[in-house]
């Protein structure tokens, strides 16, 4: 396997990664905030909030360029320009990788009884608590969904990261993009052999997952606690 | 009572997919008159499709359908055994392969227009005033069509090569997958400097044309077109490659920035 391609698989195990975690925590957390939330343009900002779900990736892409580029409102956000950098795949990953983690972790969270959460509290325990001993474990079997289907995009996320990242071989050049310029070119003899190697590291992870949140993490979610 | 909304769901299923199906096959019947299907490279997405409308006017009946995209894409679509009648492409490289496969009658290729590459940069930027500014330290980024799939990224590369300044520019490059992006890039600003089409960059007004390539740097740009082998509408085809060669389509193609045959030797 050339050079190019290996450094394309490991950026986007990297990048998948590292996006992964970013859209999770963001999603459970605005998820815990708004499942049990009202308050005015609530369903607007869920509506904005899904809205990389819903538009094509280029769009997507494009509303990055936008909005990170030189000219952009949030470029101010990152040290130097991000743009064509790595870190703008990670961006760019997790921003699609967001809805699908927010939307499962919601129907987890408005799914949990609310009356345990209550009584945990007059029970004495603080909002912290409350969360990650009774609302977490509750709602683990949504969260878990959510984080295989927000890995599995990630991984597989194209579009938006040509946009902002760019297709830079060796610095920025994501699995899915090398396959594409690859199968572009005709050189079946790159493409074939990246996409057997995603296809198994995605295979593997999210057996894994499934098999963890199912041996391991389910047992400690239902197990009475003190 | 629960059987019976089954079956009614079943039942409208069944009405949507096959009302879903009957409706092309019953236009196929109804119609004779001939469907040119034209697969052109992106960049002649604006000025083709009024061409045609041109052709029409003087040949009522025809229909003309198109399909843009990358030449990569074509090419892979093609390939697969996309249906079509025409093709159109800027360079040869993926002409030559159709033609090598037997998809494409080579008997029937024809020059159609003719085109530059242009150095464009953000309208506001005045980093870049000519090619050899671009080996210089201020500029940061420049972008490019990837050589390997996109033909304005082949051109890009050989006068880049021929100007000397492949290797000092190389670092800087960010390769895209179509000549859009790069007018993108340059457009928003992202990038200090692109190579793309002159018919590219005329249709936008946020970038400056800051030098149009020497026609000694690179061999010459051609968009040509061909008819498919496995076209049924042979005659039809003909006709209009000849048209679009003709002094009707280069006034409307002029006016989206492409060149006359006779401009480019």
């Amino acid at each position: 396997m050339s050079d190019e391609a290996l450094a394309a698989l490991l950026l986007s195990f990297r990048v998948a990664l590292l996006a992964t975690a970013v859209a999770s925590v963001s999603g459970v957390a605005c998820a815990r905030l708004l499942a049990r939330a009202q308050f005015p343009g609530k369903e607007m900002l869920e509506a904005v909030l899904l809205l990389p779900l819903v538009l094509p990736p280029t769009v997507v892409g494009f509303g990055l360029l936008l909005l990170l580029g030189r000219k952009g409102p949030l470029a101010w956000v990152f040290p130097g320009q991000v743009l064509f950098t790595w870190w703008a795949a990670v961006i760019a990953s997790a921003v699609v990788a967001f809805p699908l983690m927010y939307q499962n972790a919601k129907a987890a969270f408005e799914s949990v009884d609310i009356n345990q959460e209550r009584a945990a509290r007059t029970l004495g325990a603080g909002e912290m608590r409350v969360f990650f001993t009774v609302s977490l474990p509750l709602a683990w079997p949504g969260i878990m969904a959510g984080l295989v289907l927000a890995f599995a995009r990630a991984l597989g996320e194209f579009g938006a990261t040509l946009m902002v990242a760019g297709n830079i071989p060796g610095q920025t050049q994501t699995a899915p993009m090398a396959i594409y310029f690859a199968v572009e070119a005709g050189d079946y003899r790159t493409a074939v052999p990246l996409v057997a190697i995603v296809l198994l590291f995605s295979f593997a992870v999210i057996f894994w997952l499934n098999w963890w949140s199912r041996n391991k993490v389910a047992p400690y979610a239902l197990r009475r606690r003190g | 009572m629960q059987r019976v909304r089954i079956l009614l769901l079943i039942i409208v299923l069944l009405i949507g997919v096959v009302s879903g199906c009957g409706a092309p096959g019953a236009e196929q019947k109804a119609s004779p008159a001939p469907e040119l299907m034209v697969f052109a490279g992106a960049g002649l997405k604006d000025a083709l499709p009024e061409v045609a409308n041109l052709y029409l006017q003087s040949h009522p009946g025809v229909k003309i359908s198109f399909n843009f995209a990358g030449s990569g894409t074509l090419q892979r679509q093609i390939e697969q055994g996309a249906p079509v009648d025409i093709v159109i492409f800027p360079g040869k490289k993926q002409l030559d392969a159709l033609e090598k496969k037997g998809l494409i009658d080579k008997t029937t290729r024809k020059k159609i227009l003719a085109d530059r590459l242009v150095l464009i940069t953000p309208k506001e930027s005045g980093k870049v005033q000519d090619f050899a500014d671009l080996a210089s330290p201020g500029v940061d980024k420049i972008s490019i069509g990837d050589p390997a799939i996109v033909p304005a990224g082949e051109w890009a590369k050989e006068t880049l090569v021929n100007l000397g300044l492949w290797d000092k520019v190389k670092a800087k490059l960010v390769l895209t997958k179509d000549v859009q992006q790069v007018k993108t890039y340059v457009e928003t600003g992202n990038v200090d400097a692109g190579l793309v089409w002159r018919s590219t960059a005329a249709t936008s007004s946020k970038i400056r044309i800051a030098a149009v390539a020497p026609a000694k740097a690179h061999r010459p740009i051609f968009f040509t077109g061909a008819v498919a082998s496995n076209s049924k509408e042979k005659e039809t085809d003909l006709d209009f490659l000849r048209y679009l060669a003709g002094p009707d389509a280069a006034r409307v193609f002029t006016k989206y920035g492409f060149s006359p045959l006779s401009d480019v030797k």
